[in-house]
């Protein structure tokens, strides 16, 4: 049962990574396609959190920390020269 | 007491998958950038941290500490990081394309008013 909860969960957040992928391409606006950006990176760091949970091992975790340094980063740099044409 | 953790950790993942999908279909279906931040800057944040408490269940201290880590860093940079992408849909001077929008700004002229 807890198996088939994670499997489930699994296909469902790879289902999820797709539709931000699908938002990344087909929302028109700039800001918008760095929200959906932010919002995969996201999807990421729950689908490594998942991982963590079932293979009882806390590696999956580093990754998820950096990738969300990295997410949180990049949307501000992004963000910031999308609006004021710099970053700091 | 000890049968019955995997059931909330189960729980736990089920609500943040739940959460996560509210999220992601909300993002697809506002229509402007503004309608967009509330869906996802809240609600895929607060289903990431519900992923994290299901894994808090497992109890083992190398796995909680670093999941109070990852909470206390999404809780600090998500709020940052929607606000800088409403500052930027601000200043480029972004419409708002909501039903019924009402624009305090005092900018005039990009509100509801051209749609």
């Amino acid at each position: 049962m807890h198996e088939t909860v994670f499997y489930a969960a699994s296909v469902w957040m790879a289902l999820l990574l797709l539709a931000s992928v699908y938002a990344v391409i087909r929302i028109p606006s700039a800001t918008g396609r760095i929200l959906a950006l932010d919002t995969l990176t996201l999807v990421m760091v729950g689908i490594l959190v998942l991982f963590v949970d079932a293979f009882r091992t806390p590696y999956f975790l580093d990754a998820a920390l950096i990738l969300a340094l990295l997410a949180f980063v990049g949307t501000v740099a992004a963000a910031r020269y999308h609006s004021e044409r710099r970053v700091f | 007491m000890g049968a019955l953790l995997p059931w909330i950790a189960d729980a736990f993942v089920v609500l943040g998958v739940a959460v996560i999908t509210v999220g992601v279909y909300g993002m697809l279906r506002m229509p402007d950038t503004y309608t967009r931040l509330h869906a996802a800057s809240k609600a895929v944040f607060l289903g990431v941290i519900s992923l994290l408490a299901a894994s808090v269940v497992t109890g083992e201290p190398e796995i909680v500490f670093r999941v109070i880590l990852i909470s206390l860093f999404l809780l600090l940079t998500s709020p940052v990081s929607a606000h800088v992408i409403g500052r930027a849909a601000y200043r480029r001077g972004e419409r708002m394309l909501a039903p019924d929008p009402v624009d305090e700004s005092g900018r005039g002229g990009w509100g509801a008013s051209e749609r």
